[in-house]
Order: C-alpha cells, then structure tokens, then sequence
C-alpha cells in the first residue's frame, strides 16, 4: 500500500482539495483507498478563520479513520469495521469505517506517528492499495511513516513570491538528498560517526538534542569521517559539529526531521549551500520522498480594517510559473488551476519508486 | 440591508449613523455554548448585519445569556459618521 | 492515587496566571510539577520533557490567531519521540476541541474551563466530586429566630391590637373565608380542584361562574394546552440539575436571593424560574393579575392571562412546584384582594414554601376593603400555620406616600396577629426611594443610612427574620440595563451590610413597562449581585452617624402609631380611622368587598 501525505506549509494553502482532488481520480480508476487527517478536515467552517471549507465528498467504498463523535455528521452510509477506544483525541476516540454510499464526513484522524502507523496497518489489511493522510496546520513531524509526501504552498505561505519560491527550492533539495546507505538500522537515537580510517562507528552522544550544545558526557570529538545524526538534531548542534568534526559526509535521520530543525526552511537551505560549498556531501538515512509541490494561488488573510479573515486570490499563472522555476525535477501542480492535470500519473511514478522499478 | 450610496457596504443607510457598533443581547433556549455561539452569529447574519463576534456568552442547563456585537464602523476605516453634523443631512 | 509527573508552560507572552494556579493545585495533590517561565521555546520545553519524562505536558496560550508555538512544540515532541510516553494537553480562550484537535494535542481546554477540571483529567477520574449546585439545601428563612419582641411598650400594644381583633375576627366570616374553607376540604379529601363546583361558585363573582361554564368573560384569559405542558415537561425534565450557579452569594450564608414572577403565562413562569434557578436564585414570588384583588373567586387550570400577572390556579402553583429545583423557595402572595385564605390554601396543597400576608397594607394601598381582609387575613394566617408556610408582611403603602414608621406598625401588627395563631411572620421592609424619603431628604446623601436605619429598627423592636423586597432598590432603577443592574447590585451590598436574612432583586427591565420581563435581564441582575457579592465578601458597608438618628424616630413614630392603633376595637376600626396612614399620605382604604363581611 502507498502511503501518501499531504502537508501544508502554511493553514489554507490547499491540502484537503489536494487530498480531494487524488480521492476523485482513485475513485474514476477504481482504485481501493483509506483517507484519514492527523488534524481536522472538512468541517463546515474553519477553526480559526471562520470561513467555509471544503467538506470530504467521499465515494462509497472508501475506508476512513475519523472521531467517532463526527459519524453523526456523515451525509453517506457507513459500517464500522473498527473501533479503538484507546485512540483518544480532542474529539473523541478513533473509529475505523468503510462508506456504503457516497456522501460528505469531517475527517479527525490519528495526531502521532504512533497512532498514524497503526491505523495505516488496518488500512493495508483491508486492502487498501493507496493511504491518503491529509495534514493540519503547517504540521509534518508524523509523516516520516508514509512513502511520500505532497506539499502544498501559495501565498498563504507569503505573498512574497519569491520568498515562496525559495523555500520551494529547500524542500526539493532536502527531500532529494542521496540516501546513505551505511548506517545500521535499530540503533538508538544519538549521534555517531563513522571513522573512514577504518575505525568503525562510535556514538559520540545518545539521545534527542534540543539545545543547542552537546552534553558534557559526550565522547570527545574526532576529525573527519561521516557525521550520523540518527536523532533531531537543532541546525545550529548540527552546525556547530560539523565545524567541529569537519567530516567529509553528514547524514541526517529524514528529510522531515531536516526541516524541523530549524523555524527557518530558508536558514536549511543556506546551511546545506555552505555544506556544499565546503565539500561536504550531505546525506538522509530514510524518510518519505516528496511526490510534488501543490499550489495554491489564493490566500487567507486577516484584513485590518475590518478584522475579519478574507480569501484574496493571485494570478495563478503567476505563482504557478515561480514555483515552477524553483524546482528542477520535482512535478508542481495547482489542482484547481490545471484541472486537466492527472494526480495519478505522480502516484504511479511513486508506486513505481516503491516496489523499486 | 444597504439602501442606494456610493459608499455602498455595511456602514450605508441608516446605519450610518451607527458610530462603532450595534450590540444584540438575547437569551436563547439551547444546549450548550457551542449551539449558542453558532445561533448568534447566524442570527446577526440573517439580521443582513456586518462582522458579528460573539461578545459574551454563558451556558447553564436553561440555556444562555448572550451579547453579540456587529461593527458598523471598525476604528481605522473610514468613518460614515465623519461626515455628517454640524450643518450636515439630518436622518 | 498515582502521583505523576506534570511539565506545565505557558507559551504566552503575557498570561500564564491560569497554568501557575493549576500547576499549584496539581502540587498541592502531591504531583511532581514543574512550571516554566512563560513563553519559554518550544525547543527548551521539549529537552525539558526530554529529561523528565512527565506524564503530561500542559501548555497554555491565551493569543487566538496566532498558534506557531503550539504547532511548533507538538512537532518537536513528535520529533524528539515523546507522544508516546507523554501527554500533551493545551488550554486557552481560543481552545475547542476541533482546534485542539487539529493542532494534535491529545486533549483541550477552552475559556471556562476550571482548575477541578484540569485535575480531574490529569488524575484519569470522572469529576466525582459532587458539584456544589447539587450540595444546596433547602433554607429555611425564620431558623434561629425566636420572634421575642425586644421592646416593652411595643410588645404590650401588639398584643392587645392582636388579641382584640382576633376576638372580632373569629365572629366574622366572608365569602372569601367560605371558599377557602370549601376549597380546603375538596383538595383535603380528594387533593384537586373542580369535584365539586357548586356551592364553590355560588360564592363567585359572574365572571367567574362564566370561565367554570366555558364562556369566560375576563379579557385575555385562555387556557394553555396539555401539549404544551408536555412539552415543557420534556425539555426541563432534561436539564442537568448541576449546570447552573450553585448561589450568587460568596463567603457569606445570607442573604437568600429571591425573584418574581407573572408574566400572565405559567409556561414562560417555569421559563423564568429555571433561569433564575440557573443563574443562582435561591426563590421565587409569584404574582397574579390585578383584576384577581377584585373578583371573588378563583380560575382553574392552567391559566393563562395577557397582561401583567399569572392567574392563581391550584394546577398553575403545582407546576411552578412541579418544575422548580427542590431547593428553590417557591412564594404565592395573598396580601390583598379578595381572595386570600383561598390563596394560602391552594398554595399549601400545591407545595409552596411561603406565602404574603398584610392586611393594613392590602387595604389601605392594595384597594381591598379593611374589614374584609382583616377578616380575610385571620383566615390566611391560621392556614399559613397550619400549613407551617412562613409568611413574609410587605409595606408597600409607603410607596404611595405613607410615612414607613406607619407602614411598619401595620407590619408589627400583622406579624403579632400571626404569631398568635402559631404563624411564622417575615418583616419586609422596604429598600426603596419612596415619597416620603424625597421629601424629608433622607437619602439626598446615600442610600446606606435610611435603610440601615429601618433594619436596625425593627431589629431593636423584635427578633425577626427581615427579608427587604419587591425589590430592593425601589424606584432607583432607569431603563438603563446597566444603572439598573448596578442599582440593584449595590442594593444587596447595603442590606448584606445590614445584616438581612433575604432580599428580592429586580430584572434590569424593572423600570421597563413595555412588556413583562425578559430572560436576559433576570440573568443581569443575578450576575450583578453575584459580582457585588463577591466583591464584599464579609466585609460591610458602614452608615454614618445619621442612621441611628433614623433609627430612632423609626421607633418612636411605630410606638405614637401602635398606641393610637391600641384605643379601637379592632384593626380595621383603626384603618378606616387612618392611624396607619392618611388619604394626604396615599393611603385610601379600599372598596373590593365593602360590606361582605358576616356574622357567624
């Protein structure tokens, strides 16, 4: 099964009409597909804004993990296949159903990897041959379970189309770094290196880093060789280590965690810009691949003169073009735009990346 | 709910003479505050008013007691009223 | 219970006073809390979290538009691989739970949430603390006092006013004492109305005749719907006895805050009792339709009338003791008119807690005739003792221009009257801006002293309970919901200060007289007073030195009127010899039932 993504770099930059959009194409290819949110989709009205937002049209025979305290609000008939009282969220525990007829259902699903990868497993035993989980907000950090992500931006992201368009370059380079291949798999969360003069793999420090200093129990720092950050890891620890160690390969845990650590997507790229520069090759031990940018021309906003939150619409040729001068390989798209577009065609050349073709 | 004007918008008509905002205090017969919340802005949508915020609201098991406010004339936008006074049309 | 570990921040530039209180009481129960200071980055809570591993993290923003730290710190953690070990809980004004739930937090707190709240999820436990709204009792209002009458002079003249028209009154009767007495026993022996009308109605007037023969004359008066009863039964049936304000008052036991009621509608009556139960009343006064003081006879059913007041009817009461709280103090007033034993009856039969007695004010300002209600009022006061109803005296005449030292003695006497028939009397003053006050200028300065003043008063004369009303603040309510609510509010901070046992509050559309009151503006006043209460606490409003001169010209003008009152024959001899008030000071002795009274 094919675990997709849809996350935003911004609230309102597109993704459930993103996930909509793939849910209209599987259903026209009769494909069998789970949908489900780490966050809230498709209610009537938005969380914060206020404004309408686009409801979940769902065609019968799709599973769906959502609250079950929303099932009273689906317009489409379901059964219950099953339920995880354990799952608790804001909204009440997880539920696990199949829809008997068409119809309309908020979507609230699983807010961790955790919960995430047990859900997408009931999904794959049912015979689901594409998972589709919508994102929440600007959240990313659960997606390091499935196989791709699609990101999604626009204006709502900044209006600044330039600025949109070099984080855009960011995202591809990070997503795109080679895999490295030399780093055993369960090993516990730390930083390690691996010597090149043959002296094996060391962990320098064991844990997650948040700070941006390394523990005074740390081992003492070597020169040279592959610096492993098989944990997060903020960008300036990272930084700081690699001035320090000066190795000639740095691997990171996931292309998400990449991003993560740092609230600046633009102070990533310069960072792997001066790794390139000093010769250093920059590597990711794993991690979803990034299956497209999806645009979004039309941005929320709150207007101050009249404090309300308003919907204000660029010229999607426009953004679309500087995005699309970002990227070098990476397929961009604007699903309500470019209509004609196929999603599916992207979801094949993933499905095609999964089984290795 | 705006008669003819140039300016047209919510702060045309009658209601020009509104200076900020108009409050609408209720008590509704529902079951939570949520329903309540919900209630009153459609109400005040319904009523063809601008911009409702629910300014205050508390639930008990009866229902609640709710004040919701509709701006008229937000402070930084250009102000209906200014124009009118001192010599100006009278309503 | 598990003691846990707990890591607490608000992540709020300004506001964290919320997250210290509940971070306090969590260590209080003996959890290991930490608080960080607010607005610490996400980065710094997560490596905090990372050391401690706490069972939950609770994070709290108060900005509703902007929640980058919130997202920011729920990613960290997933990144840092803490959403499996740790909870991660989030509160604030903005919160709901779809909020919540789409920033991933596992849990949400939004604007009204309590600290037991908090802590009740934390510890994994249904709030099972009974919640103080289903901890009330019912109150009793005369508990503790003993009714001696504390001044010498006083006492003697009013037992002798008491003894001598009680001596009157047991050879009279009326056709209002009749009916009541053919009342008591239908409902005695077959516990409704209506089984036999017969001789009932040969007591009534023609309209009422006509209402029991299907053709009712009284304008405005039909009859509600069983359905609509049913359907009011289903909705309050389903409220949640312990989501209202379990009392308005703060650290203090008194006073009981009482409402009226009358819209002329018993379904919008149960509609205003269960609001004013919900926002914290402890009572509620019902108050029937003026032409009800003229008629003799009594409606039946569930009655409805148009204007101003809900007809008195055996079913009417019984919803209204039907559908209130069982704590909730239900009031029918029979202080005039033509029907009062009748009154007390049905209200007795129908669960009433209190009923209103006051033959001097009844006739001289509520248009019935003295002799009559005197006679009348005997009756009301035996079957309120025998249905063990406390009945509280108002003196409403002072409204019309009597002087209150007058209105008082007629109060004194009608509390002795009962007392010797084994009645429990409740003294209302009134804390009002009335004629008299104006023109003496009593209150040109402040409303403390006068009112202090008639307190004090009566204190020193009798050991009574004093239950200020309708309502306190009389005649210095505007239409202004704001003035009025104030008026009110600071109304019951003076007659806490004074030290009453009760007061009955205002809507804030008492000065209103387009229409009966609203909902909304019960819930005003109630929340007002709930403010100004606890706003002064045990502490007091202190009078000036002028309350006491007050005090005693009070005293002194009641003893000048129970003296005169003592040299007639009866009571109603000295209200038609104006000892209790002059036509020049409002008081006219009135006509309803003017020669209806009998000998035995």
């Amino acid at each position: 099964m094919l675990k997709v993504g849809v996350a935003g770099l911004a609230k309102n930059t597109g993704k459930t009409t993103f996930a909509q959009t793939l849910l209209l194409e599987l259903e026209s290819r009769e494909v069998r597909f789970g949908i489900t949110s780490i966050g809230f989709d498709g209610e009537d009205v938005d969380t914060v804004t206020g404004l309408p937002k686009p409801k979940y049209y769902l065609p019968e025979g799709s599973l769906v993990v959502t609250s079950r305290s929303l099932l009273r609000l689906s317009t489409a008939r379901y059964r219950k296949i099953r339920e995880y009282p354990s799952l608790e969220t804001p909204l009440g525990p997880l539920v696990l159903i199949e829809t008997a007829s068409s119809g309309s259902l908020p979507i609230a699903g699983p807010p961790t990897r955790a919960t995430l990868r047990q859900v997408l497993e009931d999904l794959e035993g049912l015979g689901a041959r594409l998972a589709v989980v919508d994102g929440a907000f600007n959240r990313i950090a659960p997606f390091t379970v499935l196989d791709a992500v699609a990101v999604t931006t626009g204006p709502s992201r900044s209006e600044d189309l330039k600025a949109l368009a070099e984080e855009v370059k960011v995202i591809e380079k990070v997503f795109n770094l080679p895999r490295f291949e030399g780093f055993p798999r369960g090993l516990d969360p730390g930083i390690y290196l691996l010597d090149e003069g043959g002296g094996g793999l060391v962990r320098l420090a064991e844990g997650e880093f948040f700070c941006d200093e390394l523990p005074p129990s740390s081992g003492s720092l070597r020169r040279g060789g592959t610096l492993i950050f098989n944990s997060f890891v903020t960008l300036r620890l990272a930084t700081y280590l690699v001035r320090a160690v000066k190795p000639s390969s740095v691997v990171f845990r996931d292309p998400i965690t990449l991003v993560l650590s740092s609230s600046s997507l633009v102070e990533v790229g310069r960072v792997l810009a001066s790794l390139e520069g000093g010769g250093v090759r920059a590597h990711l031990l794993g991690g979803p691949a990034l299956l497209c940018i999806a645009v979004n021309p039309c941005r929320v906003g709150l207007n101050p003169e009249t404090a309300r939150f308003e919907k204000r619409c660029y010229p999607p040729e426009a953004v679309l073009k500087a995005v699309r001068e970002a990227v070098t390989k990476t397929p961009v798209v604007d699903v309500v735009y470019e209509r004609h577009m196929s999603l599916y065609e992207l979801i094949e050349e993933a499905l095609r990346g999964l089984s290795g073709v | 709910m705006s008669q003819g004007s140039q300016r047209g918008g919510s702060s045309s008509g009658v209601f020009k003479y509104v200076a900020d905002a108009i409050d609408l205090e209720f008590f509704l017969v529902v079951s939570d505050e949520e329903e309540a919340r919900k209630v009153s802005i459609e109400i005040v949508r319904s009523l063809g008013l601008p911009d409702p915020d629910v300014v205050f609201v508390e639930s008990m098991n009866s229902g609640s007691r709710v004040r919701v406010r509709s701006y008229i004339n937000r402070v930084g936008s250009r102000y209906s009223w200014l124009s009118l006074g001192g010599g100006g049309e009278k309503a | 219970m598990r003691k846990l570990k707990l890591l607490l921040v608000a992540l709020d530039p300004a506001h964290d006073v919320g997250i210290r209180l509940i971070g306090k009481k969590l260590q209080e129960r003996g959890h290991e809390v930490v608080v960080l200071p607010r607005d610490t980055a996400p980065e710094e809570v997560v490596r905090k979290a990372l050391e401690m591993r706490p069972d939950y993290v609770l994070v709290s923003r108060t900005i509703g538009y902007d929640f980058d730290p919130l997202v920011r710190l729920i990613e960290l953690a997933e990144a840092a691989g803490l959403r499996q070990t740790t909870k991660f809980v989030v509160g604030g004004r903005a919160v709901r739970p779809e909020l919540a739930k789409e920033l991933g937090y596992d849990a949400g707190f939004g604007p009204s949430t309590r600290v037991e709240d908090v802590v009740a999820f934390i510890e994994g436990v249904e709030v099972r603390e009974v919640s103080p709204a289903l901890k009330r009792e019912k109150p009793d209002i005369t508990r503790g006092y003993t009714y001696e009458i504390r001044d010498e002079e006083v006492r003697s003249l009013l037992l002798e006013i008491a003894r001598k028209t009680l001596a009157w009154a047991e050879r009279r009767t009326s056709p209002g004492v009749e009916r009541a007495r053919l009342v008591f026993e239908e409902l005695r022996t077959y516990g409704r109305r209506g089984v036999d009308m017969k001789k009932y109605l040969s007591l009534c007037d023609d309209r009422v005749v006509a209402f029991y023969q299907g053709s009712p004359e009284i304008k405005g008066v039909s009859v509600v719907g069983e359905d609509e009863v049913g359907s009011l039964s289903k909705m309050v049936g389903a409220y949640d006895p312990a989501r209202r304000v379990p009392t308005v008052r703060h650290t203090t036991g008194k006073p009981l805050v009482f409402t009226q009621f009358g819209t002329g509608c018993p379904v919008a009556d149960v509609m205003a009792i269960k609001v004013s139960e919900a926002w914290g009343a402890d009572g509620v006064i019902h108050f029937g339709p003026a032409w009800e003081a003229r008629t003799e006879g009594l409606l039946s059913g569930y009655v409805r009338y148009s204007g101003d007041g809900t007809p008195t009817t055996f079913e009417n009461i019984k919803l209204y003791a039907r559908f209130k709280d069982s704590t909730t103090l239900l009031s029918v007033r029979a202080h005039r008119g033509l029907n009062t034993p009748e009154t007390v009856v049905l209200a007795g039969f129908a669960g009433a807690e209190l009923t209103k007695v006051n033959p001097v004010y009844g006739s001289i300002g509520g248009g019935t005739d003295p002799e009559r209600l005197v006679v009348d009022a005997v009756a009301s006061l035996k079957y309120a003792a025998g249905f063990s109803l406390p009945y509280d005296i108002p003196t409403n005449e002072e409204l019309a221009g009597v002087p209150p030292h007058k209105a008082f003695a007629g109060m004194l006497v009608s509390a002795a009257l009962g007392l010797a028939v084994g009645a429990k009397p409740v003294l209302k003053p009134l804390a009002c801006l009335s004629p008299h006050i104006i023109l003496q200028g009593y209150m040109e300065d402040n409303y403390v002293d006068y009112n202090f003043a008639k307190v004090m008063a009566l204190r020193e004369i009798i050991d009574a309970p004093i239950w200020p009303g309708e309502p306190i603040g009389f005649m210095t309510h505007s239409e202004d919901r704001v003035q009025s609510s104030l008026t009110t509010a600071v109304h019951a901070m003076i007659m806490l200060s004074a030290g009453v046992d009760a007061v009955t509050i205002a809507s804030s559309d008492e000065a209103y007289s387009g229409g009966p009151i609203s909902l909304m503006a019960r819930v005003d006043t109630l929340r007002a007073v709930k403010e100004a209460l606890r706003a002064l606490g045990r502490a007091r409003i202190v009078p000036t030195e002028a309350a006491a001169k007050f005090k005693e010209e009070l005293k002194d003008g009641i003893r000048r009127v129970l003296k005169e009152a003592a040299y007639y024959d009866n009571l109603a001899e000295a209200i038609y010899s104006e000892v209790f008030g002059t036509k020049e000071e409002g008081a006219y002795p009135g006509r309803a039932g003017r020669n209806t009274v009998t000998n035995r």
